[in-house]
């Protein structure tokens, strides 16, 4: 079945799925109103700050491999190792080789997307290595044998007593309603992991270029621990990742805390710039930081898309968008959801088997109005449709229904040809339309517009 | 041509290196928050600390601190306690009373993780507290390394009043030009998590508690 079935077929299902929908939206609305106080709380004029935020990004990216040899050459000083990644298969390559030159059997993980995107923990357990995941919501979905429902909040769409049943499942531990008790297993189960771990995988929110320092944001102390306590850390980074100084942060990680949980800052941001230096107390061996490209070089070439590559993976695009609160994180079926995830993935992975994503929006233009980098996410997604027609990606059916949709549209009398045919019309459509609304199709009503228009005139 | 090569060919094609570098875009200068704290440092540092639910104890004198530490200590789960052996640390403990309970105090540790996982609390330094944010910043060569401020899960800050600075670009700009460093981080409040139903809940695998000691040295 193609990538875009797929997608029409379990968003048919969320769709007439109000209890699934009831769930997002209440986490949804609480997270609104938290980003909301906290963008009038914090900011002078949030307008001028992410302008700001995308100038940084536009000098970083047009600099882009000038700070990524500063940034390696600043690290590598320090016994960090640099590997570069063409695409997730060579990503994976380096990945196995740290774990065979380690002799690992047990790898913690702290939250990152670029690992999803690589598929890290599939190799592992391919390879019959235990990697478990720190992040509680990353957690849960692991023990659930599903992928993260949406960039930032992993587990959105799961409730107290779902959690419950899945730890039960998994841990044989008791069911409970409280979330702190819950929590509290995920705590008391990842500290031997902590102990026992022979590597620390991260991600990277920022690679920091004139210090050779990566940043890391989280709030549970997960990154933390992750970071500290084995003796191999490998930190995993888009070659996008860029700031171009360690001061930017004192813009980016509010902006990225703001857009991303309503946060005015979030619990820990760290600096790492190299394994435990001489003279200090602990912290790993060995520190690796694998750049990956994986399509993002081939999406900086196309002048139109490299602003979508200033994104900070902040969500904020996927818990405005009307379309992803309507079919959820798990319809898209890539690493990224939303509209970001529209944008870049036929760019990051086939364009042919994925531009179909293009049409999950209204257009909108929420994911714009709310891009903390100012990314025109809608225009890029009509971008893409563009060029899916121009290179010929979309459906011959489909193109030749539009063009006679455009014939009669264009013509009133063929418009007011289609009223008898009313009934006939929403039988056809029934089929598109979902389980539980299907009763719901409307008929046309008695008297067009124009009708109606013209008789008022009179 | 191996990736990193043709990587950075890619990438050079577009953007073609050489030249006179521009700048980027300043920060310095702009205005972009409006709860910049231009004075009340310590009072505004109080109420976004404590609004994060961290625990601030503020004392104008040593003897006064100690009193207060030694009955926080008296109220800890059964264990060990263990400080950093630095000058500020080491004068509140020593005015602890005989009676009180026992801390470990070290220079430098090589415990391994276990044994660190037995802790009940650890008491650093920092390199300044926050005051916009409500913010403990702190590094690996001023905090004892890596795992002393986030394994134990009580963590104790002892600081004085005069270090607390209006924003992170004070801090930033410090640890920038000293290379004594691997690790450094911005907490704000105890460990926490709102993955479960957006429920906030404390201690998620980072300290539970956070508990910051100042003396008020702003007088003297």
């Amino acid at each position: 079945m193609s990538q875009h079935s797929t997608f029409l077929d379990k968003a048919k299902e969320r769709v007439g799925d109000e209890s699934h929908r009831k769930r997002l939206l209440k986490v949804v609305d609480s997270y609104d109103s938290q980003v909301r106080d906290t963008k009038n709380m914090q900011f002078l004029d949030w307008e001028e700050a992410r302008t700001l935020a995308a100038a940084i990004k536009d000098y970083a990216l047009e600099n882009l491999p000038t700070l990524l040899k500063e940034f390696e050459e600043k690290i590598t000083a320090r016994g960090a190792k640099v590997l570069w990644a063409k695409d997730a298969e060579e990503a994976r390559k380096y990945f196995l080789e740290i774990v065979e030159r380690h002799s690992a059997k047990l790898v913690v993980k702290s939250k990152s997307m670029t690992t999803e995107e690589v598929e890290l923990n599939e190799l592992l357990e391919r390879k019959k290595i235990e990697v478990v995941e720190s992040d509680l919501g990353e957690f849960i979905q692991q023990l659930a044998h599903e992928k993260p429902y949406h960039i930032v909040t992993p587990a959105m769409h799961q409730t107290k007593a779902g959690i419950a049943q899945i730890f039960q499942k998994a841990l044989g531990t008791p069911l409970s309603d409280d979330a702190e008790e819950l929590a509290m297993i995920c705590r008391d189960k990842l500290r031997e992991v902590y102990l026992k771990a022979e590597i620390g995988v991260s991600g990277a929110n920022f690679i920091l270029a004139d210090q050779g320092a990566i940043s890391i944001t989280e709030n549970e102390g997960n990154a933390r621990l992750t970071t500290s306590c084995p003796p191999v850390h490998v930190a995993f980074a888009g070659i996008e990742k860029v700031l171009p100084r360690m001061s930017d942060l004192e813009l980016f990680l509010p902006l990225l805390a703001t857009s991303g949980t309503g946060q005015q800052i979030t619990g820990y941001n760290s600096i790492i710039r190299g394994p435990k230096l001489p003279g200090e107390e602990d912290g790993p061996e060995h520190f690796y930081v694998i750049l990956l490209d994986n399509g993002r070089s081939d999406l900086f070439a196309k002048e139109h898309f490299r602003q979508s590559l200033r994104c900070i993976r902040c969500g904020a695009c996927l818990s405005t968008c009307p379309v992803f609160k309507t079919v959820g994180g798990h319809t898209y079926n890539t690493t990224y959801q939303g509209p970001i995830g529209s944008v870049i993935t036929p760019h990051l992975k086939n364009f042919h088997d994925w531009q179909h994503l293009s049409q999950a929006s209204s257009l909108c233009g929420a994911c714009s109005d709310v891009c903390p980098v100012h990314i025109d996410l809608h225009h890029l997604l009509l971008e893409n449709r563009a060029l899916a027609y121009e290179e010929n990606h979309t459906a011959g059916f489909w193109k030749m229904a539009l063009k006679q949709w455009a014939w009669v549209a264009t013509r009133r009398r063929a418009m007011d040809g289609l009223r008898p045919l009313s009934r006939v019309l929403s039988k056809m459509a029934r089929p598109f339309v979902p389980q539980g609304l299907k009763s719901k199709i409307p008929n046309l009503p008695e008297k067009s517009f124009s009708q109606l228009w013209k008789e008022r005139q009179q | 041509m191996n990736s990193r090569e043709s990587i950075l060919a890619k990438l050079e094609k577009v953007c073609p290196t050489g030249g006179a570098p521009k700048e980027p875009p300043s920060l310095s200068g702009r205005e972009i928050y409006s709860d910049y704290p231009e004075d009340r440092l310590v009072e505004n540092f109080q109420k976004k600390f404590t609004a994060l639910r961290g625990e601030l104890l503020i004392s104008a004198s040593m003897e006064e601190l100690a009193k207060s530490l030694a009955e926080l200590f008296e109220k800890l789960p059964e264990g060990t306690i263990v400080a950093q052996d630095l000058p500020l640390p080491r004068a509140i403990l020593q005015r602890m009373g005989s009676d009180s309970r026992p801390v470990k105090r070290e220079e430098q540790w090589n415990y391994s993780n276990q044994e660190f996982a037995q802790f009940v609390a650890s008491v650093t330094t920092a390199d300044a507290f926050i005051s916009r944010t409500g913010s403990v910043v702190l590094r690996s060569s001023t905090a004892g390394g890596r795992r002393l401020s986030v394994l134990p899960p009580v963590h104790i800050v002892i600081g004085t009043t005069s270090q607390v600075v209006p924003s992170h670009e004070y801090w930033l700009a410090q640890i920038c030009k000293d290379p004594s460093w691997s690790f450094g981080t911005i907490i704000s409040g105890p460990s926490r998590t709102g993955d479960i139903e957006k429920i906030l809940v404390l201690g998620a695998h980072g300290p539970k508690r956070l508990i910051v000691c100042l003396l008020d040295d702003r007088r003297a």
